[in-house]
């Protein structure tokens, strides 16, 4: 019984997240951002030696959309570094949606998170805590993350860490 | 004493009876021996003092009264030649099956022997009428039990035993396998049919000297293990269903047979069991060096190689996969759970994005405040105040997140272990020490037991994929696991 609600949750939150999106886009002719629409971000990727993370800044446009904005910082941390960091989330990764709800972020991904990761546990407990970090240096009002792969709770990335719970800042540094 | 000089004796005249003999084996091993035995109206009848004899009983015929007396262990069974009934430490009974004098010896049915004088003086005889054979001493049960556990894509057979018992595994047919107990005594029939399980039928026999199974399979595609476990003792078989992408030998075959169904001491002697996981395999190569060499190859080696010097130490191993193969990470933890192992320690090689990355490190398991958080309320949902993890089957939602956490009770064990395992690698590998860590492994999550994971080296590193590679610091990081693995029996030893 205790399982499934989780599980509602989520649906509710999915279905209110395509809803907001659906009147967003229903807005006629979105003006071109101007440059106060840009706020430097930071992303973490992995440290050389797979001890931590490295912080990145990066500038992203950025809406008054929170899920949006996740979504955008996420899409930069998944384009890769550009200063020295090792990448961690597999570049051909798609967000497919992205949703809050109670603080925690619900970032849906594709197939390719799993199929095209490759590595050990330094690997996959970076990609996670690269992830975890970034989300929380940029959305304070955030304080847990829930990786979904294609829409479902994935167990694991890479066969070794189990990552099917709320992801705390506090737990993945 | 009461006279019982049955007016409707069951005496048989000498000339309806023909003479033969039986069979007597003994479960103790003793040699097996021959018995003078009588049949008649398709009987078989042995003499009251053999029946004394075998059961270690005295006995004493009255001429006067024709009364046959055996006494033992505080009990006194009278047969009166002739009489319909026997007088069991005074209380009459009727007389069970034929009796016959002749020449002043008694004569009862073999049956009878087994089924109600044995029992009388708590011996154990028993009558196999289809090979006129008598078991004497046959211990008493040892199968007590079958538990069945049925999940989605997987079935769990565990036979309770009353120690270790050993067993071996025959095919039987297709999708048949025959398990042979030698020395097994069934406490009862434990057979069960079920019409949609991966296991459809087993059966169970009870021999002269042991115990058949026959176990029917669902004729698809399955996969099973059999292990001896222990805490409790039994023998246990996992079966599950596979998933043909993934397993490159789908079809049923015999297991090979592995050392350890040969060595499982007697039951009263104490072993040390381990099981060693070597991470992925199959078509899960895990990390790939720059050179190709996969972490799944370096894992086995490794983990081979530790199997040695465990069992060279008198520590018993079970792999968890002992060839390239593809085994589930469900599997794995099912394997260290259902064996009654001490420990489990899953061997791997890290890897990461930027080849500079070096060293070994050793983790154990650290669930997150979430999940007690969640154990909490699940157990308050429940209105369980403690429970066991042997008391709970994994069958309901309570027993699964009780499971999740299974390791909350051994993070003291599991550390220390690991700590161990650090030193005894930092003395003898030429690599960077990372230290103990605390991560969340899906394969430690559920085992009941303590457990850690080895990262033996980097294989994207080029320097340690040639290390890894290497046979002589293979066997160094097994020495170092081994080592680590005796230290800690010394300090657990209660
Ligand atoms: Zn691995």
């Amino acid at each position: 019984m205790k399982k499934a609600i989780p599980i509602i949750i989520v649906i509710v939150a999915v279905a209110a997240y395509f809803v907001l999106h659906q009147g967003e886009k229903g807005v006629p002719t979105k003006q071109q951002p101007a440059l106060e629409h840009y706020r430097e971000v930071t992303l973490y990727y992995g440290a050389s030696d797979a001890n931590g993370l490295v912080a990145e800044a990066r500038r992203v446009e950025i809406s008054d959309q929170l899920t949006d904005n996740i979504r955008r910082v996420i899409d930069e941390l998944v384009s890769g570094p550009r200063n020295g960091g090792v990448a961690t989330i597999p570049s051909s990764t798609r967000i497919r949606a992205v949703f809050a709800n109670q603080g925690i972020a619900y970032i849906d991904f594709s197939r390719d998170i799993v199929d095209d990761f490759s590595g050990g546990t330094a690997a996959e407990y970076t990609l996670v805590s690269s992830l975890v970090q970034t989300i929380a240096a940029n959305f304070p009002e955030i304080d847990g993350v829930r990786i979904l792969v294609e829409g479902e709770e994935a167990t694991t990335i890479g066969g070794h860490l189990y990552i099917s719970t709320v992801l705390r800042p506090k737990d993945w540094r | 004493m009461r006279f019982w000089l049955g007016l409707v004796a069951i005496v048989i005249l000498a000339c309806n009876v023909k003479a033969g003999t039986i069979e007597v084996l003994y479960a103790n091993g003793r040699p097996p021996e021959h018995l003078d035995a009588r049949e008649a109206r398709g009987s078989v009848l042995i003499a009251a003092d053999d029946v004394a004899r075998l059961l270690n009983l005295e006995s004493a015929w009255d001429h006067n009264l024709k009364r046959m007396t055996l006494t033992g262990e505080g009990h006194k069974l009278e047969i009166l030649a002739g009489a319909s009934v026997w007088v069991i430490d005074g209380r009459t009974v009727p007389a069970s099956g034929i009796t016959l004098l002749e020449d002043n010896t008694v004569f009862i049915s073999a049956q009878a022997a087994a089924s109600v004088i044995a029992p009388a003086f708590g011996r154990s005889l028993m009558w196999e009428a289809d090979s006129n054979r008598l078991i004497v001493g046959l211990p008493s049960p040892n199968i007590l039990d079958l538990q069945v556990n049925s999940m989605k894509g997987r079935m769990s057979l565990r036979f309770v035993t009353e120690g270790l018992l050993r067993f071996q595994l025959l095919p039987a047919g297709t999708n048949q396998l025959e398990m042979h107990i030698p020395g097994g005594v069934l406490s009862r029939d434990l057979g069960f049919e079920s019409e949609g399980g991966l296991v459809r039928k087993v059966e169970t026999h009870q021999e002269a000297d042991g115990v058949t199974v026959t176990i029917s399979l669902a004729d698809y595609n399955l996969n099973y293990n059999v292990f001896p476990a222990r805490n409790p003792a039994g023998i246990v078989m996992l079966v599950h269903e596979v998933n043909l992408s993934e397993i490159p030998e789908p079809e049923l075959r015999p297991p090979r047979r592995l050392a350890w169904q040969e060595k499982i001491p007697s039951a009263k002697e104490k072993i040390d069991l381990v099981v060693i996981d070597p991470g992925h395999g199959g078509e899960n190569f895990g990390s790939v060096g720059p050179s190709g060499y996969t972490e799944k190859e370096a894992n086995l080696a490794i983990a081979l190689n530790l199997k040695e010097m465990l069992e060279s130490n008198g520590i018993e191993v079970i792999l968890t996969r002992n060839q390239d193969r593809f085994v589930d990470l469900e599997t794995r933890t099912e394997v260290a759970n259902s064996v009654g192992a001490d420990l489990f320690v899953s061997i791997h090689a890290n890897g990461y994005g930027n080849s500079s990355a070096s060293g070994f490190e050793v983790y154990f398991l650290s669930p997150p405040l979430d999940d007690e958080a969640r154990v909490v309320a699940a157990m308050e949902n429940a209105g369980i105040g403690v429970v066991a993890a042997e008391d709970v089957s994994p069958s309901d939602d309570v027993a699964f997140i009780l499971w999740d956490t299974a390791q909350n009770e051994f993070v003291a064990e599991s550390s220390y272990l690991a700590q161990l395992v650090d030193e005894e690698l930092a003395l003898r590998l030429p690599i960077k020490n990372r230290g103990v860590k605390q991560a969340d492994f899906v394969v430690l999550k559920g085992v009941y037991l303590p457990a850690i994971l080895v990262e033996t080296a980097f294989i994207t590193n080029p320097q340690e994929e040639d290390l890894l590679k290497d046979e002589s610091f293979q066997k160094q990081v097994a020495d170092a696991v081994a080592q680590a693995i005796l230290r800690f029996k010394q300090d657990y030893r209660r």
